[in-house]
Parts: structure tokens; C-alpha cells; sequence
């Protein structure tokens, strides 16, 4: 079973964990302040429309161009320093994990087909790499937990009925994703993995017997043992973009179900006077924010189980003890 | 003649391995070609196994000059040997339809027999591509077991024995007697204890052929 644990191992493997943890921490207000500066915006917008308040709307429109500016050009520094961040990380690894190979006795080296090391270099490094760099992993799952939370915090204050009814709907569709599309994903990951090294062998022995394979004709045979892998692959990565097919169709009917109940809901209180356009219309933009959040926590999380795959290889290989 | 070779050269790009190489080799005949390390000797056994195709002269095996005929004709053990990442029958067969008889056959002559029998998967144990799971001796016995399988009437032999130790030459040797038996074959080797039973010894040295 994959830990907390093995997360720490591969960081405390690539080091600049404080700059990890700062760079995260620096993205965190984004999409929470990318979702209040927009429902604000929308807020004040249509009570100065309503109040036929011209010099009001002029106002609220400046702030949000230059809250949007400011809040870009953050977000695209940060962005760029975590890349450079990410792009050290890699190579770190990479050159650990080669160092540690190196060092293994023949022995060793030999007990694993050659398919399985280049697998570790290659492809354990990208999946445990996606920890960092992919969309919807960490950093998103941290920005997502604080865009969640403040639009919460903001909607519960402006109208907790409304609040009441969005979670309602978020809440089954955040247990479904988890217990039926996440936990079984890094079953499927790890397979990924394994017949991704299996794949590899077959294909690095047609290179590494090619002088036997052509003097007794046994290309089709590798040839037939290369598809058959490549088959084995195609079919666990589909299981793989299964459930996360159904995971994806999940959220727009939740949504959309939400999305009516709120609808009729806020018309009618409309009618009765107890809430204005406006409110409306910021309450269905922190309800975006709400639902973006979930989906990008929901994501992250299935993501960041996949990734761990590779992790999980990678601390196994520096694991192996060399021999005196 | 099973073996015949005329006016052959051979270089990879600048550097000239061989040199104007005539040789032939009667049918059933067993001859060794002896040279220190890099003087061409494994070159001349892939251009012999069809695997290089001659730039210069003639190569003609049991009567084939295409090196996709040539092919069929031969049959090679070297050293360093290197099996498919597949069960011991598939690196006997290569994938080909082979009766059980023929495969059992051909276990029995390399001396395998004994050892598939202790092995809880037998003939289906999976072995790695560079005999990580199995030992030097035994990886060199099925590649010996797919030579005799294939029946081809050159046999080929790389430095067969050079690498061979105390416990495993006996069965190593034992499998290749009954792998040239009737055969026509080339051995090459660095050392010239190595080709103590060949009728004729040459020398390849600078490229050049010479017969001792």
C-alpha cells in the first residue's frame, strides 16, 4: 500500500522540499480570488446596472480589469517558477535512480529484464514527475481545497439555503469519484506500469538478440510477443480512461441537476423580493467556483493515486541494497 | 562443397576487417579458424551465418548465395549468450511449430533434459533475455538445444568454449558433439586449444586468411 510515506521518501530523494511547499502555497489563492473577483464583479455589476448607476459601473469595471491584470500576471510568475522548479526535480531523480542502478552488482542487474530498468528511468519518472507537473495534481488539489473552501465560507454567508442545496449535490458525486473511480485506479496504474516493463523487454530484445532472432526467423515471434504486450497495455490504459470516462460524466448531471433546483429556487425568492439579480448571479458564480474546485480535487486526487505508481517503483529500486 | 568462399572483403566503413578470403569447406567437414580478439573472426561467421551481406567476392553455403538463403542453411552458437525473454521452449522453437518429439529430442542431445525436469514450469519455464534466471552453462545449452533443433547442415561455433568452467563444460561439450555430428563446422576462437579436434586450423590475422 501506497503511503504518505513514499511521498516523503521521493522528495527527500529530490530535496527543495521548502521551495516545493513555498511555490505551492504562492498558487494557492488563485482560483479563489480568480472566483470572488469575478461574482464581485458580477455582483456590483448588475446592482449599478439596476440602479442605472453609470459612474458606479465604470468603477466596477475598472477595479476588475486591474484585479484581473494583477491577479494573471501573479499567477503566470508563479507558474513559471514552478516549472523550473519541476524540470530540476526530474533530473534529480532521474540521476539518483541511474547513480543507484550503477552501483547494483550484475547480479542484481540481471534478476530484472532490461525492459523493467528502462521502464524505472523512463516512465516511473514521468508518472511520479506528473506528482508535480500535470494538470490536476498537488499543487491543483491545493488550490482546489482553498477555492472550495472560500467560496463555502462566502456562499454560506450570502445564503446558506443555497449553500444547503449545492452541496447536496456535490457531496455523492465527491464519495462516488473516490470510492469507485480513485481507489481502484492505482491497481490499474501499477499494471500500466508492469506491462509497460514487459512491453519494453519485448521490444529491447529484438534489438539485443537480433542476430539470433534473423538466423533462425524469429522476427514474427518477437513480433507477435511485441503485440500481444502492446495489446496488454492498450487494454490496461483503457481501464485506466474508463473510469475516468465515467468519473467526467458524472459531474455535469450532478451539475445540471444543482443548477435547476437553484434556478427555480433563487426565482422564487426573487419574486418574493428576498434577493436581488445580482446575488443571483454572484451565488451562481460561487457556485461555479464551488463545483470547479470539486471537480479539480476529484481529478487531482484520481491523478495523483496513478502517479504514485511510479513513485512506488521508484522507491522500490532505491530500496535494493548493493552488494559489497 | 558445403562451404565456399572467393576473393571476400569486408569493411565497416573506413576500416578494411577482411581481406581477399578464399576458403572451402567439404560437406561434413570440421575446420577452426583461430585470431586474437578483433582480428575479424566473428565478422567472417555472420557474413558465413547470412547475417552481413559480402560488399566484396563470393559467399556461396550449401549451394545458397542470398544471405536469406544462407540462412536456413546455418546454424550458429555464440558466446555471450543472449535468449529471448520467453519460456525455454520458445527460445528452442523461436515461435516456429515444432513437434514435442523434436524439442524433447534436442533437450536430450544439449543436456537439458534433467535440468527442465527439477523445474516446476518445465519446458515453460520463463527465462530472462540475458539468462538472468538461468546459469552461463544452461543459457549456452539452449542455445545449443535451438541449434539442433533447427538441423541445419553448417553449424557455426563463436568462441563456443572459451567461457566454459569446470562444472559446466562437460555437459556443454557433450551437447555440442551431438550438435556438429555429421555437420559441417566452422569454430572460431582466440585460443588454439579451443579447436583441438578441427581437421584443418587457419589464421585470420590482419585481415588475411592463412592456413597453418
Amino acid at each position: 500500500m501506497i503511503s504518505i510515506k513514499d511521498i516523503q521518501k521521493i522528495f527527500k530523494m529530490a530535496g527543495g522540499v521548502r521551495t516545493f511547499v513555498i511555490l505551492t502555497i504562492l498558487r494557492c489563492p488563485f482560483d479563489a480570488l480568480h472566483t470572488v473577483i469575478h461574482a464581485g464583479f458580477l455582483q456590483f455589476a448588475f446592482r449599478a446596472i439596476n440602479m442605472r448607476n453609470q459612474d458606479q459601473l465604470f468603477n466596477v469595471c475598472f477595479l476588475f480589469g486591474i484585479g484581473s491584470l494583477i491577479l494573471f500576471l501573479y499567477n503566470g510568475t508563479v507558474w513559471t517558477l514552478y516549472a523550473a522548479y519541476v524540470t530540476k526535480w526530474v533530473g534529480k531523480i532521474r540521476r539518483k535512480l541511474f547513480g543507484h542502478i550503477s552501483c547494483l552488482s550484475l547480479q542484481q542487474i540481471e534478476a530484472r529484464p532490461s525492459g523493467e530498468w528502462i521502464t524505472r528511468l523512463n516512465s516511473d519518472v514521468q508518472a511520479a514527475t506528473a506528482l508535480l507537473n500535470q494538470p490536476l495534481h498537488v499543487p491543483h488539489a491545493v488550490v482546489a481545497t482553498v477555492n472550495i473552501c472560500v467560496c463555502s465560507i462566502i456562499l454560506a454567508l450570502l445564503n446558506p439555503d443555497i449553500f444547503g442545496l449545492i452541496i447536496v449535490f456535490v457531496i455523492p458525486h465527491i464519495l462516488i469519484s473516490q470510492f469507485y473511480i480513485a481507489k481502484p485506479m492505482i491497481g490499474h496504474a501499477i499494471n500500466v506500469q508492469e506491462i509497460t516493463a514487459r512491453n519494453t523487454t519485448d521490444l529491447n530484445a529484438l534489438m539485443t538478440c537480433a542476430d539470433t532472432a534473423i538466423l533462425y526467423g524469429a522476427q514474427e515471434f518477437l513480433l507477435r510477443r511485441f503485440e500481444k504486450s502492446s495489446l496488454d497495455l492498450r487494454k490496461a490504459n483503457m481501464k485506466i480512461h474508463h473510469r475516468k470516462a465515467i468519473g467526467n460524466g458524472l459531474l455535469p448531471l450532478m451539475g445540471l441537476c444543482g443548477y435547476l433546483v437553484i434556478l427555480l429556487a433563487g426565482g422564487r425568492w426573487m419574486a418574493s423580493g428576498t434577493m436581488t439579480f445580482g446575488d443571483l448571479t454572484a451565488v451562481f458564480q460561487y457556485r461555479e467556483g464551488l463545483l470547479k474546485g470539486s471537480m479539480m480535487l476529484i481529478n487531482s486526487l484520481t491523478n495523483i493515486k496513478t502517479a504514485l505508481a511510479g513513485v512506488k517503483h521508484i522507491n522500490e529500486t532505491m530500496d535494493i541494497t548493493p552488494e559489497e | 562443397m558445403s562451404i565456399h568462399i572467393e576473393n571476400l572483403s569486408f569493411a565497416y566503413g573506413d576500416k578494411q576487417i577482411l581481406k581477399d578470403i578464399s576458403l572451402n569447406v567439404k560437406n561434413g567437414e570440421n575446420i577452426g579458424i583461430v585470431g586474437v580478439s578483433g582480428c575479424g573472426k566473428s565478422t567472417l561467421l555472420k557474413l558465413l551465418a547470412g547475417l552481413y551481406s559480402a560488399q566484396n567476392g563470393i559467399i556461396e553455403v550449401c549451394g545458397a548465395r542470398r544471405p536469406e538463403d544462407i540462412r536456413k542453411n546455418v546454424a550458429m552458437v555464440m558466446q555471450g549468450i543472449m535468449l529471448f525473454p520467453a519460456s525455454i521452449k520458445d527460445n528452442i522453437t523461436c515461435g516456429h511449430p515444432m513437434s514435442d518429439e523434436t524439442i524433447r529430442q534436442a533437450c536430450d542431445a544439449a543436456q537439458l533434459s534433467e535440468w527442465i525436469s527439477s523445474l516446476p514450469d518445465g519446458i515453460d519455464t520463463f527465462v530472462g533475455e540475458r539468462g538472468g534466471k538461468v546459469s552461463g552453462g544452461q543459457a549456452q545449452r539452449i542455445a545449443i538445444a535451438r541449434a539442433i533443433a533447427k538441423n541445419a547442415p553448417v553449424v557455426l561455433l563463436d568462441e563456443a568454449t572459451s567461457a566454459l568452467d569446470g562444472d559446466t563444460s562437460k555437459a556443454v561439450l557433450s551437447a555440442l558433439e551431438c550438435l556438429t555430428k555429421g555437420k559441417t563446422v566452422v569454430r572460431v576462437s582466440h585460443r588454439p586449444e579451443d579447436l583441438s579436434g578441427c581437421r584443418r586450423i587457419y589464421r585470420l590475422e590482419g585481415g588475411r586468411l592463412y592456413n597453418d
